[in-house]
């Protein structure tokens, strides 16, 4: 059968936790250095 | 730190940031269609956003299925290679819907279903879905949730059966906060979880709503996991391979928590729970069928690196798996054999890998190395040795000035894994140490358990051992130590500011607990739980030591810098409490600033966690590294620091 993904196992439990589970990946890294006021 | 306060400053996120270099990833594998397994579906970038798309391994080609302003995480496959996807609104709720794999237009995939949070969802080889929604008084308000307060869960469980684009045929209701799990391929029976730890961690239902067995788990948590498919036929009978064949008697596998370990387990209805002692691991550890074989795929963490093995139960034997030193972030297996995985480590942007090599869709196109060397710290305690995994930029000279990157949860625990914050600090020439304190996942039971000091606490003190061993080894600048932290990390970051304000030049609380009985009055079922278990009562039971682990008990004692951000549609760290911190910061005099997004605990909108990231990483850059370029930033032409 198939299956949601619903994050309940020793390793992940989602909906006992507080943590979040969407990842933002940065190709750049953002150096603080070049981060300017309209980008904050 | 000499860097001047900021008064109260308060940004309101209403407009995203503009999309930059990114993308936003879900560390999950695609799921593939049972008969027709080179059929993928995940979820993955599209614009920063988090949308569905489907994967056809045999072209190597992606179609996107899902294009909202908000974006799409949850969806699955059918075993033709249907496309489900959820249609939530900004406060979760929504239906299930279908979507050829081919593409074509999108239809409910129940009629009669109505909209709700979803708690799990499963297909049965007999052509029966299974659908989980939470339901109660909470989630029928007109108009949204009430002013200040994110939007409640309900107290039940309602699964609704029926066939895939057919009508709604019977609805079970559990009366208990709970998540669907499975159901049995023959359609004859659902899982259902409340909770590893809770009266009802595994309960096993028919369809008209007959409990077949409750499992509790509260003196051994228990996890299920899933049911045992049939294995697809091959020939005869005209079927097109892939088709399953006659369904195997429901076996329900389970990870079981006993004494210093995790064990693996399975149920039937005939001889009940039994555990494989042969399967057993002293640290945290998950598992999942093979399709249509009586073997599992074993993922177990330790020290924040994960292992595989192949757990076959007809042999009771365990064998490992080859993986590279690092943390798997998630595991597949498949019915020839082949393995996928998701795997990273500290300096490594995840990759998808198949043991078989079947091309699969990778998270992040060209993903840089972060710029940095990793390390690792065992800092003694009175419960044993807490780990740091420290990540150090290349280039600069110790001691650096370090972040203290707290994981939430409790329930979980840092893994020798990438993570964007890492890399755009270690970037901007600070060190990061991410503290697995007492409490994590991924060190055993006895660790896990481990509060002596209370809730908090326990893992502040363990955070405040961390850097002192940092600083005495020369790697930290005792004069520039700040903390970073999400949800319950983000608590963890205020109640150290407050009860240990000589320690930290700076703090950025991402999604906070900030007034605990607040945020336990306001939360959901299962963490309102999960919370009364850590504090042993309510608050109305045990208020000293709620108020004790509180951070609000503490806000007059703030003098650090200090960054809150908070979302107005939080189920997990609700805005009321925020609020409510933020207040007693003001009427103590305390300045600090604030940043509000108008999203959920996770938010799919890649700009908005953009956002949180730069401004977090400016924010602490300034005050760690003083203004200008950081000091320890290997690009730096000049030192100069106020």
């Amino acid at each position: 059968m198939q299956k949601d993904i619903i994050d309940n196992d020793p390793l992940v439990e989602a909906d006992e936790s507080r943590s979040v589970g969407v990842i933002v990946g940065v190709r750049i890294p953002f150096r603080e250095a070049e981060t300017t006021e309209e980008q904050i | 730190m000499t860097a001047a306060r900021p008064a109260v400053r308060t940004t309101e996120a209403t407009r995203p940031a503009p999309a930059r270099d990114f993308q936003v990833f879900r560390p999950a594998l695609p799921q593939a269609a049972r008969r027709a397994p080179h059929r993928m579906v995940f979820t993955g970038d599209a614009d920063g956003r988090c949308e569905v798309f489907t994967w056809d391994s045999r072209a190597a080609a992606a179609r996107q299925v899902t294009s909202r302003p908000h974006g799409t995480l949850r969806c699955a496959v059918g075993a033709d290679g249907t496309v489900w996807w959820f249609d939530e609104d900004s406060d979760g709720r929504g239906r299930w819907m279908l979507q050829d794999f081919g593409g074509g237009p999108d239809t409910p995939a129940l009629a009669g279903l109505p909209a709700g949070h979803p708690r799990g969802l499963a297909i049965s080889d007999s052509g029966t879905a299974a659908i989980g929604l939470a339901e109660g008084p909470g989630l029928a308000e007109e108009g949204g949730p009430a002013e200040g307060r994110a939007p409640a869960e309900g107290p039940g469980l309602a699964v609704h059966l029926g066939p895939p684009g057919g009508r709604v045929e019977h609805v079970v209701r559990t009366g208990y906060p709970a998540t669907l799990v499975d159901i049995a391929p023959n359609g004859a029976l659902l899982a259902v979880t409340g909770g590893s730890g809770s009266a009802h961690a595994a309960v096993l239902l028919r369809p008209d709503g007959h409990v077949v067995a409750a499992l509790p788990g509260c003196d051994e948590a228990l996890w299920p996991l899933g049911f045992r498919t049939a294995p697809g036929t091959t020939s005869g009978a005209g079927a097109p391979p892939g088709t399953p064949g006659p369904a195997p008697a429901p076996e329900l596998l389970l990870v079981v928590r006993s004494g210093d370990g995790y064990r693996l387990a399975t149920w039937t209805p005939e001889r009940g729970l039994r555990r494989h002692a042969w399967c057993a691991f002293d640290t945290e550890m998950t598992a999942r069928w093979y399709p249509g074989r009586r073997q599992a795929l074993v993922r177990r963490n330790r020290g924040g690196r994960s292992e595989l093995y192949r757990a076959d139960l007809d042999r009771a034997v365990l064998e490992p798996l080859r993986v590279p030193p690092g943390a798997v972030l998630d595991a597949v297996p498949r019915e020839d054999g082949d393995v996928h995985y998701l795997w990273t480590d500290a300096l490594t942007p995840p990759v998808a890998v198949s043991s078989r090599g079947t091309p699969l869709p990778q998270p992040m196109a060209d993903p840089p190395r972060v710029p940095g060397r990793a390390l690792e710290v065992w800092t003694p305690g009175p419960d044993g040795d807490a780990h740091t995994l420290l990540t150090v930029p290349e280039g600069a000279r110790a001691p650096y000035p370090t972040v203290f990157l707290v994981h939430g949860g409790p329930g979980e625990h840092d893994r020798d894994a990438y993570d964007p914050a890492v890399h755009s600090l270690v970037a901007s020439g600070l060190a990061v140490a991410r503290v697995n304190y007492r409490g994590s996942t991924g060190y055993g039971p006895r660790w896990r358990d481990a509060w002596r000091e209370g809730v908090g606490l326990t893992q502040v003190a363990d955070l405040a051992a961390a850097r002192d061993h940092l600083v005495r080894d020369g790697l930290a600048d005792p004069g520039a130590t700040g903390l970073w932290g999400t949800s319950w990390g983000g608590y963890l970051v205020l109640l150290a500011l407050g009860t240990r304000p000589e320690l930290w030049q700076a703090g950025v609380a991402v999604k906070p607990v900030a007034d605990y009985p607040m945020a336990h009055r306001d939360g959901t079922p299962r963490l309102r739980a999960l919370d009364e278990r850590l504090f042993g009562g309510t608050p109305l039971q045990a208020p000293e030591r709620w108020a004790r682990s509180s951070p609000v008990t503490y806000a007059a004692r703030v003098r650090a810098p200090l960054l809150v951000v908070a979302a107005r549609r939080d189920a997990k760290c609700p805005p009321a409490q925020v609020e409510s911190y933020l207040a007693a910061l003001r009427g103590h005099g305390v300045p600090y600033e604030s940043m509000w997004l108008g999203t959920g605990h996770d938010g799919l909108d890649g700009r908005d966690h953009l956002k949180v990231l730069r401004h977090s990483l400016v924010f602490l850059s300034r005050h760690l590294n003083g203004p200008g370029p950081g000091r320890n930033d290997p690009n730096r032409t000049a030192t100069t620091r106020s």
